[in-house]
């Protein structure tokens, strides 16, 4: 920027220049778009039906959290609960539909696709390995999934976003670059803040709600792998 | 639902779609490519700007761009300003704090660069309707099961907002408190949660059987789920079929 | 048991529509009242205003000495009860008596007397044979039944049906009827919504109908039913029996003894 005195000499060490946002934004787009598509040829017709109710469930109770007033999103809701019923791969593939929807509405929410894939990849998962059998499992499988979202997420804040979500969690941010830490790692430190207790409940909301399903649903979701995973 | 799509005679909205998101993605590649903090700025103002007045949609587009440019501005210019341990030049203090060059030279050039994002993909959201553009992609090889749920999703939601007050309105009937304490706005969850997940999963038999009788019915005319023809028309017919599964998705009144 | 008025209620949508046009009226305690009217007429806006859900946009709402205006819904819900039309719209439990309990709870009853409201509640409504089952594994007529008690427990003085009879057949309709006279006989004051206008004469003494957002007629079934013309308004069809009876010019009835009674009678006087 002209006008400004900068050191000439200035070269931030662990700060971003553009092109790391284009390279960023290129893998983690291009990611997203090849594992949609490739999981997408996959799923049975009522898969296919229960994506989109699963996805509409994500954007409304988002909205109605935030009418509440909570101070979280539980907006991967739908996303986990197919995980959990169908699979991974249905699970990943709602979660990245998702994404691209979402950024119909706002188009920057489009590089954090792959982040919501590996949500429902994760959530499907942990199914699978019998975590939701129990109660007690739940919220580390739920943990364990705020972790590694804050993880890949950050780089996309730190790069393209240059550290920021533009949302209150903002104000993390702001602690750890005053306590002198980098982008990358101020941006990650705060993923790791925000994100656990909301996916926490995301995570033990879903399973309250397969714990409440009526046996004609139970019924549908029976053929499923991770079926005779989930709790009694 | 048709998101930010809005309706205007203009050749930008004659445009095929992919030809729009091909001018997207290639203005987002220029600008942060050539790594010059002020070029996503300069193209916002001299590509975009433009061409969303050529679309006769410059209102709704440097409004729109602004709202969610607004948020990232603030905290950027906050934050990055203020508290920027790796720059040295200070600009001025404000008592114990000081604000730094770099770091608002940085918290510029991420502003330019996001507002340059959300507008080159804004402009082709203005300017097309989904459905035209999932028909071009399609065409280009983007599965049409996957086009087919995402407009379904553009069908339910409106219904689903409405599903949902009024499982509040039932549920405060019932003596559920939804204002006070954060306890409170909280142990409200479930009981709204509940109905309205439970409540749509089960409306979920009803369309994947709709759902199963539509891809008899295409099968029958050896055409694949959900049929996207050669020609732009087909984003309708999508639409279309999204309709019927939709006929089941409420009770009737 | 406590009085319902409403003083001079108009209400208008955000949107534009005004549904209520300076609407007065007062409920006794114990009254069996019936909303009727042509779709559009405004019965839902008026009934979502004695709970609160709605706030008139001038005049005032009664319910005993509470202006609605003055106490949350969640408040008024210990006065007026509410059944939505669609069950779906509130079950979330996994078991009949715990939704049915939900309600109950609420208000802040003390458990022992939250048990004895449930039991209450689902043998007025017949099901206790199903209390340990899934709301969403009945059929959709004991469904319906079902958000029926979750109100029933909550043991509130006014009672509001919405649409109590759709989807039911016709063994269904005389179950939801026989409900209705056991909580009338209880002295709640019910207020039913309903195009079912046989049911409406089976169990509601007073019939209010709406049209345009006003009140066209009030007042006890015989006199309401003898105002076909302004009935016709607001495309409301008086019972078949009460039709037969005018083709026939006999005194109004609706049920078929009377009916039969003013036949005889009529002929003998031939
Ligand atoms: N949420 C709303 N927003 C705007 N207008 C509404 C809303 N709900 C109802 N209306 C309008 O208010 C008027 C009265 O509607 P209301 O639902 O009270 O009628 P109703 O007598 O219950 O009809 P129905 O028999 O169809 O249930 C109608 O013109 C209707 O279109
Ligand atoms: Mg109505």
């Amino acid at each position: 920027m002209r006008g400004l005195a900068v050191d000439q000499n200035f070269q931030v060490p662990s700060v971003t220049s553009s092109t790391n946002a284009l390279v960023a934004l290129a893998g983690y787009l291009l990611g997203a778009i090849l594992i949609i598509v490739g999981v997408a040829r996959q799923f049975t017709t009522s898969t296919y039906a229960l994506i989109p109710i699963a996805i509409a469930i994500n954007i409304v109770m988002g909205q109605l959290v935030g009418s509440l007033g909570l101070p979280i999103y539980l907006d991967s809701i739908g996303t986990v609960l197919v995980g959990v019923l169908v699979g991974p791969l249905a699970g990943a593939a709602t979660g990245g539909l998702a994404n691209i929807i979402w950024s119909l509405f706002n188009p920057v929410a489009m590089p954090f696709a792959v982040v919501a894939i590996m949500i429902g990849l994760l959530a499907g998962t942990f199914a699978g390995l019998g975590w939701f059998k129990r109660f007690y499992f739940v919220p580390i499988a739920g943990l364990i999934t705020a972790v590694i979202a804050a993880i890949m997420s950050s780089p996309l804040s730190a790069f393209i976003f240059n550290g920021v979500t533009g949302s209150g969690t903002d104000a993390f941010v702001a602690a750890f670059r005053a306590a002198g830490n980098s982008i990358l790692a101020a941006a990650t430190l705060q993923g790791l803040i925000s994100d656990p207790l909301d996916k926490l409940l995301t995570f033990m909301i879903a399973y309250l709600i397969i714990v409440a399903l009526p046996s004609r649903l139970r019924a549908r979701f029976s053929q499923s792998a991770a079926a005779s995973k989930l709790p009694q | 639902m048709i998101a930010l799509y809005q309706h205007r005679p203009s050749p930008v909205h004659q445009l095929h779609p992919l030809t729009k998101l091909a001018i997207s993605f290639g203005v987002i590649v220029l600008a942060l490519g050539l790594g010059v903090d002020w070029v996503p700025l300069v193209l916002y103002l001299l590509v975009l700007v433009p061409l969303s007045a050529l679309a006769r949609v410059a209102g709704p587009f440097v409004r729109t761009s602004l709202r969610i440019l607004l948020p990232f501005a603030i905290s950027l210019f906050v934050i990055q300003s203020l508290f920027f341990p790796e720059g040295n030049t200070i600009l001025a203090r404000l008592g114990p704090l000081s604000i730094k060059a770099e770091g608002v030279r940085f918290a510029f050039a991420g502003t330019v660069r996001i507002l340059l994002m959300a507008g080159a993909l804004l402009l082709t959201l203005l300017t097309t309707h989904p459905g035209l553009l999932l028909t071009g992609l399609v065409q280009k090889g983007f599965p049409p099961a996957l086009a087919y749920v995402i407009v379904t999703t553009l069908q339910i939601v409106p219904q689903m907002r409405e599903r949902a007050s009024t499982i509040i309105d039932a549920q405060r009937a019932r003596g559920l408190e939804t204002q006070g304490s954060l306890l409170v706005r909280a142990r409200a969850l479930l009981p709204l949660i509940g109905p309205l997940v439970l409540g749509s999963l089960l409306d979920v038999e009803e369309r994947s059987l709709a759902l199963e009788a539509h891809v008899q019915r295409h099968n029958a005319q050896d055409q694949p789920l959900p049929s996207a023809g050669p020609h732009l028309g087909a984003g309708a017919q999508m639409v279309d079929c999204a309709g019927h599964a939709r006929g089941d998705w409420l009770p009737a009144c | 048991m406590i009085p319902l008025a409403l003083e001079e209620v108009s209400f208008t949508y955000p949107s534009g529509v005004t549904a209520l046009r300076e609407i007065s009226l007062t409920v006794a305690p114990g009254e069996s009242v019936a909303l009727i009217g042509q779709n559009g007429s405004g019965k839902t806006t008026l009934a979502r205003h004695l709970n609160g859900l709605l706030q008139p946009s001038s005049g005032r709402v009664m319910i005993g000495d509470w202006d609605t205006r003055q106490h949350t819904v969640a408040k008024l819900a210990a006065r007026v009860g509410y059944v939505f039309q669609h069950p779906e719209h509130q079950i979330f439990k996994r078991s009949v008596q715990d939704e049915v309990a939900f309600g109950p709870r609420n208000l802040g009853f003390a458990p022992a007397r939250v048990a004895q409201l449930v039991e209450q509640a689902l043998q007025a409504t017949q099901l206790s044979t199903v209390a340990d089952q899934h709301p969403h594994d009945l059929l959709p007529a004991l469904r319906k039944r079902v958000a029926l008690a979750s109100v029933l427990a909550m043991d509130t003085p006014v009672v509001v049906l919405d649409e109590p009879t759709t989807g039911q057949d016709a063994q269904g309709v005389r179950a939801i009827g026989e409900i209705v006279e056991r909580v009338r006989a209880g002295g709640r004051t019910i207020i039913t919504i309903s195009h079912d206008i046989d049911f409406c004469a089976d169990h509601c003494s007073r019939l209010i109908v709406l049209g345009g957002g006003r009140v066209l007629l009030d007042g006890p079934r015989e006199t309401v039913f003898a105002h076909g013309d302004i009935l016709e308004q607001t495309a409301v069809e008086p019972p078949q029996l009460v039709r037969l009876a005018q083709r026939l010019r006999l005194p109004l009835a609706w049920e078929p003894q009377p009916l039969l009674a003013a036949l005889e009678q009529s002929q003998r006087q031939r």
